[in-house]
């Protein structure tokens, strides 16, 4: 297996490629030059997202943890294994999901909920779209 | 198909001059067709229903009824001429409607240098727009629309939770505002026509303002909120946060226009519960627009796109209910 360059690396590469040789090239085909954009944004999205997949995931885990203690101590967060790291935050997030959907939380439970799914979407937002105002009427 | 299209427009008297495609989207397919009629030309635009549909959506014979009840209305609109069942396909109906010329491209409808008189107009010529298309109510047209049988907000969480419930994936987000929307159900209950779709983007507009409102397949019997609501919903702000009517105006000249108009009253708490109604139903939409790529019933690059940005509207969603009022 082959590491270096690393994927992010690679796709920042395609990115920089389709902004800087393909997309002025295709001037007379505007809608083709917006999806060539759409492409290049998509690759370094995925940069970042790959980049920074590992802070992301412990700050998620983190907090999921202190709401689900006994649902998250029963999944295989701490893998080292990455695809079986991620199903388990899948299912961890599946449990939040079914406990909404079955219980009414007091308010404090409410309000702590809140917090942790306003964090986690700002934290996706900062990677995915910088452009994003996250500050704005909060 | 273009013979097809020339032979319904020589039976209404017509000649086919020319017909251009446009760019349609998931429900129809659309055209620009130039035409020579009693000696004169004449464009029209030519709506036809498309292969796929989307949930929520209506065909085009119902389209063009809707269309006839708020042009009845008084609603600005372009008016439909022709309804031809099986024009482009023997399945696909489609009619012929005025040409509107003016500008309809959300980025430019916020920004252009020469639409700025046109936005201090918009929002009382859209208020009141909306307030003539309120009148119209099952009890006054035999539209082929469902009437709801529970009320507006109770149909739109239900809707919304059979949407994410199709879903594959999971959506925390969405689970906890729904709960937070049925513990705080808005207790007005008024049916009317609403345009379904009513936002910056859909509607043409010239230096002198609104000059018709377009795109009706999202049209049904629900609540006046639901129109007033959306075009605050942040993606159709087109960028410019500090303008919640449509990235063009603030809430208060519209609200007031249509309370003037309609002799309704705009009910902030109600106002608030509706656009966060509309943040989750672009949330799961653009999740909704990914899965349609992913089942092989299109390849646009733009579908896969969009079904990331559902964290956007989420995002928006939660704002609101921290913040608990509208900005």
């Amino acid at each position: 297996m082959q590491h270096r360059p690393d994927h992010p690396t690679l796709l920042d590469a395609v990115a920089q490629f389709l902004l800087g040789e393909v997309s002025p090239k295709l001037e007379a085909d505007k809608a083709l030059q917006f999806r060539a954009l759409i492409a290049a944004n998509l690759a370094s999205v995925i940069a970042n997202e790959l980049r920074t997949e590992a802070t992301r995931f412990d700050a998620e885990a983190a907090r999921l943890r202190r709401l689900l203690p006994a649902e998250a101590s029963a999944l295989p967060l701490d893998s080292v294994d990455r695809a079986t790291r991620l199903h388990a935050l899948e299912q961890l997030n599946r449990a939040l999901a079914a406990k909404l959907e079955a219980e009414t939380l007091s308010p404090e439970a409410q309000a702590h909920v809140l917090e942790h799914l306003f964090t986690t979407a700002k934290e996706t937002l900062e990677v995915t779209n910088p452009r994003f105002d996250l500050t704005y009427g909060t | 198909m273009e013979d097809r299209i020339r032979a319904a427009v020589e039976r209404h008297g017509a000649s086919l001059t020319s017909l251009k495609p446009l760019h349609g989207g998931a429900c129809q397919e659309n055209f620009k067709v130039e035409l020579t009629h009693d000696g004169a030309p004449l464009t029209l635009a030519l709506r036809s229903d498309a292969k796929t549909s989307l949930p929520g959506s209506i065909k085009r014979r119902a389209e063009f009824e809707v269309i006839r009840a708020a042009t009845a209305a008084g609603v600005r609109t372009p008016g439909v001429r022709w309804l031809e069942p099986g024009l482009l396909r023997d399945d696909a109906d489609a009619y012929f409607l005025d040409w509107v010329p003016g500008e309809a491209i959300g980025r430019r409808v916020v920004r252009n240098p020469e639409l700025s008189a046109a936005r201090e107009k918009l929002p009382v010529q859209l208020a009141q727009t909306l307030a003539k298309l309120h009148t119209v109510t099952p009890a006054t047209t035999t539209l082929p629309l469902p009437v709801p049988s529970t009320t507006p907000a109770r149909k739109a969480l239900d809707e919304l939770r059979a949407m994410m419930n199709g879903m594959p994936g999971v959506y925390p987000a969405v689970h906890f505002a729904l709960a937070w929307l049925s513990q705080r159900m808005p207790s007005e209950t008024e049916v009317v026509l609403v345009h379904g779709d009513f936002r910056t983007g859909n509607f043409m507009v010239t230096p002198d303002g609104l000059a018709g409102v377009l795109d009706w397949e999202f049209a049904h019997f629900g609540s006046p909120y639901e129109d007033l609501s959306w075009i605050s919903v942040r993606d159709w702000r087109f960028n410019r946060l500090d303008q919640p009517i449509g990235g063009f105006a603030a809430r208060a000249p519209f609200y007031a226009a249509y309370e003037a108009a309609s002799g309704r009253r705009v009910d902030e708490a109600t106002a608030l519960w509706w656009e966060i109604v509309g943040n989750l139903r672009w949330a799961l939409g653009s999740v909704h627009q990914g899965e349609r790529y992913l089942s092989g019933e299109q390849t646009d690059l733009e579908l896969i796109a969009i079904a990331r940005r559902n964290v956007e509207m989420e995002f928006e969603a939660l704002r609101l209910i921290r913040r608990g009022r509208l900005d």
